[in-house]
Formats: structure tokens, C-alpha cells, sequence
């Protein structure tokens, strides 16, 4: 939610509330015939949603090509040919099968090709549409469908402090972790394996006596007889065989024994080493589990922090089925969006690259909207330059110009000053020019004080 | 943490066995390698030679591996082992997913060695 005060020349002050698109609303919400709102810098995560102008609370992600037939299957209405009003799909073609060869390594190394389909998603979307003042009866079913993907995705910072990478160092933290967890589950195996050697091993007592005890009798038997029959010579041979095989298996367990008091021992010693209890294995195991859980977040947030550049590509279409008849199909919104990014690296207190505190950002978008005959098309052009000035304290200035080329051609510049609050909470104050055909009549001065909620959270991941 | 098992048997041949172990989908993975009890290599395991075909009948290649799920494209998880060096080269895919973002998978990985 966004809650605005604007300021205008001529000191009249609004206050506006502005339902905000990071509050969703349901899809089946119907259709508002209002131009399209976007945000200039950011190309939408989810194209078809922005260009509906929806924010589905319950989006299907399927994860395979069955998951996707089953979304779609689902939401038709069985026996007609009605588009489905309530669709909300997003997904990532790519993701959809395994790739066994694609390391972690090779995350790092990928070329734009490899980028561009690896993070190709698609997204799909309808809505009700409400009647028009030309066709007051009509209803039907707006379908959106968009595409986006990363052409580059910047470097990953690896900055160098006290000897060693942050980036690397949280790899290493992260592999220190799953090494405990693979150390407290051997040594759980181990000791499990372990009992059932000196199991084997005291089972194989009983049979050593009697076998030892029955030779002794044979040999006995030998020793006493005056002339030795072939059969007490071959229970001799029998019993020799067994008692040596059965020797073999024991010193052969205790071999085996021995390996895995070593290799406890091991363990043992490298997991105290680790801090950890070898004697309270379920509480190492979860201790080590936890420490995996938040090095594998401390890597994920840093893999975050890029530098280099970024060029981002996005299209979305929208067709309007009268009665929500899926043969009955009319083109009437379309959109393109381009970003390319650049934040210079810099030396970091170590000596590795890290972002700088700068970022410049250019944009084109093209937007037709062709709803209610509107025909309404607008090619922007753009550029933006944000200085991070502390972690908490954003700086911007922004040039955007509309119409490129046509008669109604006109601009806006911006100053903003964001300071976050808390996570999800910033207070945005802009100072600049608005595009001409903002305010009829009036100055188009910016002069703003912001809170927003909900901006710059974390986007709902491809899943 | 979810537990993936694999167990096979893998026929000797006249050279020596080398085993490797590919973590895929770009997912991040450490791996910890024994025969019978002893470690041989933990770590990213590339082409690790588990010796010459005489020693190694009869005994078992066991291989652990931690997988965490690191990237928000996928939560699917893979493990791919190859076998050379043997009677064939071999390859064994586990595979798995995990329910949230950054959690991981324990895969168990059992090789029988026949003489």
C-alpha cells in the first residue's frame, strides 16, 4: 500500500490513497479500464499480471509440463469453450527438466544466450472483463500472456576482506556446513554399523567353541585309534574347512571393526574440532542443518550483490474474448519493455571487485492499448542514476521521455531521496517535472512525500 | 532434511576406478566419499581414482552428499555419479526436490564392487 502527499505549485495540497499494487487483489476482480500504470525502471516480473493490471494472491508455478497441463486442465470449464476467468500461471520453461551437467560453478561462467533461457519465464493471465459503455451486456475474459528473461545478470561481488573473499568465504561456510552434516550422519551410520559388527562378531563365538571343541575330539580320536577309517580323516578336512572359513569371517569382521573405531575416532575428534557434541548426534546433526539453512541464505542475498551489467527483455500481449468465448478473439494491449543496467565495480577493503554505490539505468518501453477503441500507443525512452549512499539511503535522478518522435511528446525528471525505514517500509520524497498531460491546467511540478509499503520486497521467484 | 538412497553393483575391469560426482541444476553440493570406512575424498569429487581393480573387489564405494537448494529458478536437487575404469563406464542419476527455497537434501549412494 502506498500512501501519498502531493504537493502542488499551487500549494494545494492532496492527499491521495492509492491502493498499491503490491497489495493483491484477486484476479477475478473485474477488469479496470484504466491506462496501463508502471513503474519506468523495472521491468515487470510478471508481464501478462501488469498488463491486466492484476496481482493474483494464489499463482500456480508449475514445475514440469504435467504440473502445467493440470493448471490448465483445472481451470476449464468442463463441455464449453469458455476462456477461464480465474488463470494465473507463471513458470520457467527451462526449469521444467533436470540439467545433470549445469553446476554451481557454471552458474557463474554463463554466457547471454545461456542467461537469456535460463531465465526465460513465461507468465499467463485472465480476468473478468466489465461492460463497456458501447456494449453494456458484454462479458468476457481478458487473457494476458507475457514473456521475460535476462540477456546478463552481472558479476557476483567478491570482495576480499581480511584474506578472503565474502563470497568465497560464505561458499566455504556453506561447505563447512554440509560437511558436518555428512560427519554427523556418518558417524551415525558408522556407530549403527559398527553394533552390528560385534553382533556378528559375538555370534561367531558359540560356533568357534563348538567347532574348535569337535576337532579337538576328532584329532583326539586320531590320535587314539590304531588305524584311522577315511571317514574320521574326512570329518577332520570338513571341520578344518568350516573352522578356517569361520576364522576368516571373524578376523576379517575384526578388521572391519577396527576400520570404523578409526574412522569414528576420525569423526569424533573433527566434529569437536567443529564444536560440535559427538555424543549428542540428533543435536550436532540439527545444529549443522541450521548452519547449512543460514549459510545457504547469507550466500543467496550476497549472490545478489552484482556488478557489470544487466540487460533485461520483457513483452506481454492481452486478447479480449467477448462472452469469454475462446473463438471469439480480439488483439487489444501489447507491451515491450527493455532495461540495461550498469554499477561500476571498485576496490574492496581487501582488494576484490565489489559494486560501487552506483547504478545507471537506461529504459524503452512500448505500450499500445487498444481497449474500447482507445488506440492509445506511447514509446518512452529513459535514464536513471541511482547513488546508494548508505545502506539504508538511496539517491536518484531520472530523465523519462514519452511519445518519442510524435506530436505529444513530453518529458519528466525526477529527484528521489528513499530512506528504508524497516525491511519493506521506505519514505520517498521527489522533487521534479512531471510529463505535461499529468495535470490539466496546472503546473506539473513534483513536489512529494511518500511512505511505501511493500516496495523493493522480495519478487515472487519462478518457481 | 529429505534423504534420497541409491545402491548398485559395478563390475571391475582391468583398470583402475575413477568416480565422479556432478551436482546439476546449479545447485550447491558437498560430497564425502568412502571405501568400506576409510575416506578417500570429500568436496566436489572429480575423476577421484578409488584405486586399482585388485584391492577394490568386494568392497563398497559409499558416497554421501549434502545438497542445498541456492537458486529461486528450481528446487529441484540432482546427483550424478560416473563410474569408469570398470568393466563399462556407468552413470547413476539421483534426483530430488526440496519444499522451500534453501533447503537441502542428504542423497546416499552405495556401490557394490564385483570382481
Amino acid at each position: 500500500m502506498q500512501f501519498r502527499i502531493r504537493a502542488r505549485s499551487c500549494g494545494l495540497l492532496v492527499v491521495t490513497l492509492i491502493a498499491a499494487t503490491s497489495i493483491a487483489a484477486p484476479v477475478r476482480a473485474v477488469q479496470d479500464e484504466k491506462p496501463i500504470d508502471l513503474e519506468p525502471f523495472r521491468v515487470p516480473s510478471s508481464p501478462a499480471f501488469t498488463l491486466l493490471g492484476v496481482a493474483p494472491t494464489n499463482i500456480d508455478r508449475p514445475i514440469a509440463p504435467r504440473d502445467f497441463f493440470t493448471s490448465i486442465v483445472s481451470s476449464l470449464d468442463a463441455g464449453t469453450r469458455d476462456v477461464p476467468t480465474d488463470l494465473a500461471l507463471e513458470f520457467s520453461p527451462y526449469w521444467w527438466f533436470d540439467h545433470k551437467e549445469l553446476t554451481y560453478k557454471e552458474r557463474y561462467e554463463r554466457d547471454p544466450w545461456e542467461t537469456a533461457i535460463q531465465t526465460f519465464s513465461i507468465s499467463i493471465a485472465t480476468t473478468e472483463i466489465a461492460a463497456r459503455a458501447s456494449a453494456p451486456n458484454e462479458r468476457g475474459t481478458r487473457l494476458g500472456l507475457g514473456t521475460r528473461l535476462l540477456l546478463m545478470d552481472g558479476t557476483p561481488c567478491k570482495q576480499v576482506s581480511e584474506g578472503f573473499g565474502a563470497f568465497e568465504k560464505q561458499v566455504e561456510g556453506l561447505r563447512d556446513a554440509q560437511v558436518d552434516v555428512l560427519l554427523s550422519s556418518d558417524l551415525a551410520d558408522l556407530r549403527a554399523e559398527k553394533e552390528a559388527v560385534v553382533t556378528l562378531i559375538a555370534s561367531m563365538s558359540d560356533p568357534l567353541a563348538n567347532l574348535r571343541a569337535q576337532l579337538e575330539q576328532v584329532a583326539r580320536q586320531i590320535a587314539g585309534a590304531a588305524t584311522v577309517g577315511e571317514e574320521l580323516w574326512a570329518q577332520r578336512a570338513r571341520l578344518t574347512a568350516q573352522l578356517d572359513a569361520l576364522e576368516r569371517d571373524l578376523s576379517s569382521s575384526l578388521r572391519d571393526l577396527a576400520d570404523k573405531e578409526v574412522a569414528e575416532a576420525k569423526i569424533v575428534t573433527e566434529l569437536r574440532g567443529n564444536g560440535l557434541d559427538p555424543d549428542d548426534l540428533a543435536g550436532s546433526r540439527a545444529r549443522a542443518e541450521a548452519e547449512v539453512d543460514r549459510a545457504a541464505t547469507a550466500l543467496r542475498e550476497l549472490d545478489k550483490e552484482r556488478y557489470g551489467w544487466t540487460v533485461e527483455l520483457a513483452s506481454a500481449g492481452a486478447v479480449d474474448f467477448v462472452d469469454g468465448d475462446a473463438g471469439d478473439g480480439e488483439f487489444t494491449r501489447t507491451a515491450g519493455w527493455l532495461t540495461a543496467g550498469y554499477t561500476p565495480s571498485t576496490k574492496g577493503s581487501g582488494g576484490g571487485r565489489v559494486a560501487s554505490s552506483l547504478t545507471f539505468l537506461g529504459v524503452a518501453r512500448y505500450i499500445w492499448d487498444g481497449i474500447d477503441d482507445r488506440n492509445d500507443e506511447f514509446l518512452d525512452v529513459g535514464a536513471r542514476a541511482i547513488w546508494r549512499v548508505r545502506e539504508d539511503i538511496n539517491l536518484s535522478t531520472e530523465y523519462l521521455l514519452r511519445n518519442l518522435g510524435g506530436d505529444d511528446e513530453t518529458e519528466r525528471w525526477a529527484a528521489v531521496l528513499e530512506f528504508q525505514v524497516s525491511e519493506g517500509y521506505a519514505l520517498v520524497a521527489s522533487f521534479g517535472s512531471d510529463f505535461e498531460t499529468s495535470f490539466e491546467g496546472d503546473s506539473d511540478l513534483i513536489a512529494s512525500i511518500g511512505f511505501s509499503v511493500g516496495i523493493g520486497g522480495p519478487q515472487a521467484p519462478v518457481r | 532434511m529429505r534423504e534420497a538412497a541409491l545402491e548398485a553393483d559395478y563390475q571391475l575391469g582391468a583398470e583402475p576406478v575413477l568416480l565422479t560426482v556432478t551436482i546439476g541444476n546449479g545447485q550447491f553440493g558437498t560430497s564425502l566419499v568412502r571405501l568400506n570406512s576409510a575416506e578417500k575424498c570429500r568436496g566436489d569429487i572429480g575423476d577421484l581414482e578409488l584405486g586399482k581393480p585388485g584391492s577394490l573387489k568386494g568392497k563398497k564405494v559409499r558416497v554421501k552428499s549434502v545438497v542445498t537448494d541456492v537458486r529461486d529458478e528450481t528446487n529441484r536437487l540432482t546427483v550424478t555419479y560416473k563410474l569408469a575404469g570398470g568393466a563399462q563406464d556407468q552413470t547413476f542419476v539421483s534426483t530430488g526436490v526440496v519444499e522451500n527455497d534453501g533447503d537441502s537434501m542428504l542423497f546416499r549412494a552405495i556401490f557394490n564392487l564385483k570382481g
